[in-house]
């Protein structure tokens, strides 16, 4: 932390945030998200409707240590028919599940990242 | 007994922003009045419809709230339907800011990205291209109850 004649400026050191990011308790806390942000999308998501199952097909994935970029965890939806519910059709009213469902956990969420 | 407290409703960011498309020369161009929250039957082609997916109050008291609007623009070739989903980001982008007589004020968007995601209620699938703005908004004065 540089000190300057106005005060002290916060450098971020990228070491620094590796080491706090691959930490154990990291490890426990990002897999404890991803399951709450699995339980929301779970909520929100339709029943099964003929052969898609979307509730059973969203899966929480503990965090795993990732090369170079500390521990990652993820939620994984495997039924095909997820854009379905997600961005809806003609027919089809768009529920969004998971763009409500994360938000809704407590995380932020963007499109494509 | 005192006067209850006067309550100020957020808008209704599904029905302002279908009427603030309706209300934009470029669209009407494009799909006259065809801007929709539900599709109705027998409806004629190209379209819109807009829907309010998430509303994110930021903090207590409620009053300023972040919509995420989900905007379609359906049928037509690709290119029209990607036509009219650009213009109607744009108008959202660049116009809508600013009160909004009986629903509230809007005070900025965040664009989303535009997605091409064609119908599949239909064979062969219609063009569809999307996006979902962020739409920051309060209530406004004429929407006191």
């Amino acid at each position: 932390m540089p000190s300057s004649a106005r005060g002290f400026r916060f450098v971020p050191d990228p070491d620094g945030i590796f080491e706090a990011s691959s930490g154990d308790a990291v490890k426990g806390i990002l897999t404890q998200r991803a399951q709450d942000a699995a339980a929301e999308i779970k909520k929100l998501a339709p029943k099964k409707r003929a052969f898609f199952d979307y509730r059973r097909s969203v899966k929480a994935r503990a965090a795993k240590r990732t090369a170079g970029k500390g521990y990652e965890a993820a939620v994984e939806v495997t039924s095909p028919g997820w854009h379905l519910p997600e961005y809806g059709t003609s027919r089809i009213q768009p529920t969004a599940p998971i763009r409500r469902g994360v938000p809704l956990a407590g995380l932020d969420f963007r499109e494509g990242e | 007994m005192t006067d209850p407290h006067p309550l100020y409703l957020p808008p209704n960011m599904e029905s302002l922003v279908s009427a603030f498309l309706r209300d934009q020369a470029e669209l009407v161009d494009l799909v006259d009045d065809r801007v929709y929250t539900a599709i109705p039957k027998g409806a004629v082609y190209p379209l819109v419809r807009v829907t309010q997916i998430l509303d994110t109050p930021a903090g207590a008291p409620l009053w300023s709230v972040a919509y995420s609007v989900q905007v379609e623009a359906f049928g037509g070739t690709k290119a029209t339907a990607w036509l009219i989903a650009s213009t109607a980001r744009a108008a959202i982008d660049l116009r809508i800011k600013g009160e909004h007589l009986g629903f509230g004020v809007v005070n900025g968007t965040t664009p989303g990205s535009l997605l091409d995601l064609p119908d599949e209620d239909h064979e062969p699938a219609k063009p569809r291209w999307l996006f979902t703005s962020t739409i920051y908004a309060r209530p406004g004065a004429t929407v006191q109850s």
